[in-house]
């Protein structure tokens, strides 16, 4: 399971790098198109957006399975390490529950903006794909969240 | 509940959350969310969350924030560093004290490359760090060097601190950075400045070597000039008006990519520990963004910002007072939070406070980036000031024969050079905003 899932995450991680990839291939298209041609790339700046989009959403399951979610561990660092992977535990469960939670509202998101048949200004790539996109990171993440508080609740147990 | 009753409750449920181990974002986020579904009900709430985070996440300006920490993985995985750190050594290295001035030197050209404070930290200091060490020099010095000089990583543009500063405050990410160059170049010469005084007082922590060759530095320039490209091309190309910064930021990746590639530093597995390495800051980054978002939506509501000013107002208190006060606040709350959330937490709420005030009579532009660069200047001290700064742990963790009191005695040299620093950018705003008024 833990296996299986750091897997996940890194492959949607690599994905994620990918689209970056693509999207300085494109600025660099751009660039030399606009300054070389005097033309740009019609409505570039809205797939930068759709990009960062994706590829952010992309990171953030790798970000909780490596505990990268940022915590102030000031006022709790004298606690033996069992109180701490306790606490651990709620907040990565919090996390959880709050991305689930996300997920599932951006899931209608996307459905919302599908119906209504939205598109991006210039390009005229239809909205919902990006919207559509992100939810299965952010559901990836809401696993790695479970998974994250089970195993701080283990330490805790231990 | 009153408006602000609401605000103090979240705030505190906030600091609450987060005390007990709550990864930050989350505890921004659950007592927004209460607070925002206690004020407008489950129906506007439940719709709001359907387009949050596709809003926040494909924002144009914050995009360059992935695209420069790609940017400064790819100067580290490709030991960018090692290139400048040897020619700032040869330049120099033979002074007193020259090799710790070395290092500070390749730790501000690798800020121009890198975003990010540990980063630049821990791959200078890798390279750096032995080498003081093999000349003779203090542990004190030499891991108390390193642990200042990541700090350059944020001081010198780019800066992921200032690009989310420029997007809470709605200003130009390229006028910020301008901004940025002199108080950061500033930072370096007083650390310089530091070493330079420390070494003549106590000669034996920093010893004098032979001067290199010619030969040796011609060598070591040659490995530079790529850098020194990057830098004039992602620069020059924004405030040249040929491309946005987040073009800047994608050419910067894709050039420093292929310096590394050129230098046989990049294959496949770098690539990846590249990408992992992006996505796992660039996370957390964005989810703090998110759980603000949402903690800033409730505040709103709440009007508890506004309110803030207004009451700050009413005090008539001296406004650079005021701002001397906020000053202290950031560098009381870095000792025990990390830099880029405590400016996302508390950047909207005091900043209105900070436009109310008459500051030298700063048009508001001005004033917003001239507090950008004070935010910047005193957050990066609780990345090495006791109890717990992050860059002393990174260097420690590099350099396990010098104990950690050690580092903190050497620490206090450069923060002694941060707090001049600071009080020549509060009383002389010019230093922030000449260069912005020549560009621009």
């Amino acid at each position: 399971m833990g296996r299986t899932l750091e897997a996940l995450a890194k492959a949607f991680a690599f994905a994620g790098g990918a689209v970056f990839v693509v999207m300085i291939g494109m600025s660099a298209t751009s660039i030399a198109s606009r300054t070389l041609l005097g033309q740009p790339l019609p409505g570039d700046f809205e797939f930068v957006q759709l990009g960062c989009a994706i590829g952010v959403a992309a990171f953030l399951p790798w970000c909780q399975m490596r505990r990268g979610n940022i915590i102030v561990d000031f006022f709790t660092a004298r606690l033996p390490p069992s109180a701490q992977a306790a606490l651990d535990a709620i907040g990565a469960l919090l996390l959880a529950v709050v991305m689930a939670l996300i997920a599932w509202r951006a899931m209608y998101g996307a459905i919302t903006v599908y119906d209504s048949g939205e598109r991006a200004m210039i390009s005229g790539y239809p909205q919902w794909i990006g919207y559509a996109a992100i939810v299965p990171s952010l559901a990836l993440t809401a696993i790695a969240g479970f998974f994250t508080a089970w195993q701080s609740l283990r330490e805790a147990m231990k | 509940m009153s408006g602000l009753a609401l605000g103090f409750a979240m705030l505190g449920a906030m600091l609450a959350l987060m005390a007990l181990r709550v990864p930050i974002a989350i505890a921004m986020f659950v007592p927004g969310a209460l607070g925002y579904l206690s004020v407008a009900g489950q129906g506007p709430f439940l719709n709001l969350l359907k387009g949050i985070v596709y809003a926040r996440l494909s924002n144009y300006d914050l995009s360059v924030i992935p695209l420069f920490l790609l940017m400064g993985q790819f100067a580290t995985q490709g030991g960018l560093s090692r290139a400048l750190f040897a020619f700032a050594n040869a330049l120099i290295g033979h002074l007193r004290g020259g090799i710790a001035m070395a290092s500070v030197l390749a730790c501000a050209a690798f800020g121009t490359v890198c975003g990010s404070s540990v980063a630049t930290c821990a791959t200078v200091t890798q390279v750096a760090l032995p080498e003081m060490r093999r000349h003779g020099y203090s542990g004190r010095l030499s891991t108390a060097t390193m642990a200042a000089g990541g700090t350059l990583g944020i001081l010198v543009p780019p800066s992921v601190v200032l690009v989310v500063y420029a997007i809470l405050v709605e200003q130009n990410i390229a006028k910020l950075f301008a901004a940025a160059m002199i108080p950061g170049l500033l930072a370096a010469a007083l650390y310089v400045a530091a070493i330079t005084l420390y070494v003549r007082l106590k000669p034996e922590h920093g010893p004098a070597q032979p001067r290199h060759g010619a030969q040796e530095l011609v060598a070591a320039a040659k490995d530079v000039w790529p850098i020194v490209l990057i830098f004039v091309i992602v620069f020059g190309g924004i405030y040249g008006g040929f491309f946005t910064p987040t073009e800047g930021a994608a050419i910067g990746a894709a050039s420093t990519f292929l310096t590394a590639l050129f230098k046989g530093e990049m294959g496949i597995e770098a690539l990846k520990r590249s990408f992992l390495g992006s996505a796992e800051t660039a996370g957390f980054v964005f989810m703090i963004l998110l759980g603000a978002d949402m903690l800033n939506t409730a505040l709103a509501l709440s009007q508890m910002p506004a309110r803030l000013a207004e009451a700050v107002g009413a005090l008539d208190l001296a406004p650079v007072a005021v701002i001397a006060a906020i000053l202290l606040f950031y560098i009381a709350l870095s000792a025990v939070m990390d830099e880029l959330s405590m400016i996302i937490l508390t950047v909207p709420i005091l900043f209105p406070l900070v436009l109310e005030l008459d500051l030298y009579g700063l048009r508001e532009t001005e004033k917003a980036l001239w507090f950008g660069i004070l935010v910047l200047s005193v957050v990066e001290i609780g990345l090495i000031a006791p109890p717990v700064g992050l860059n002393v742990y990174v260097v420690n963790s590099l350099a396990p024969d010098v104990p950690m009191g050690e580092t903190y005695k050497g620490v206090f040299l450069f923060l002694a050079a941060d707090a001049v620093r600071i009080v020549l950018l509060v009383s002389f705003p010019i230093l922030s905003l000449w260069l912005v008024r020549l560009i621009f």
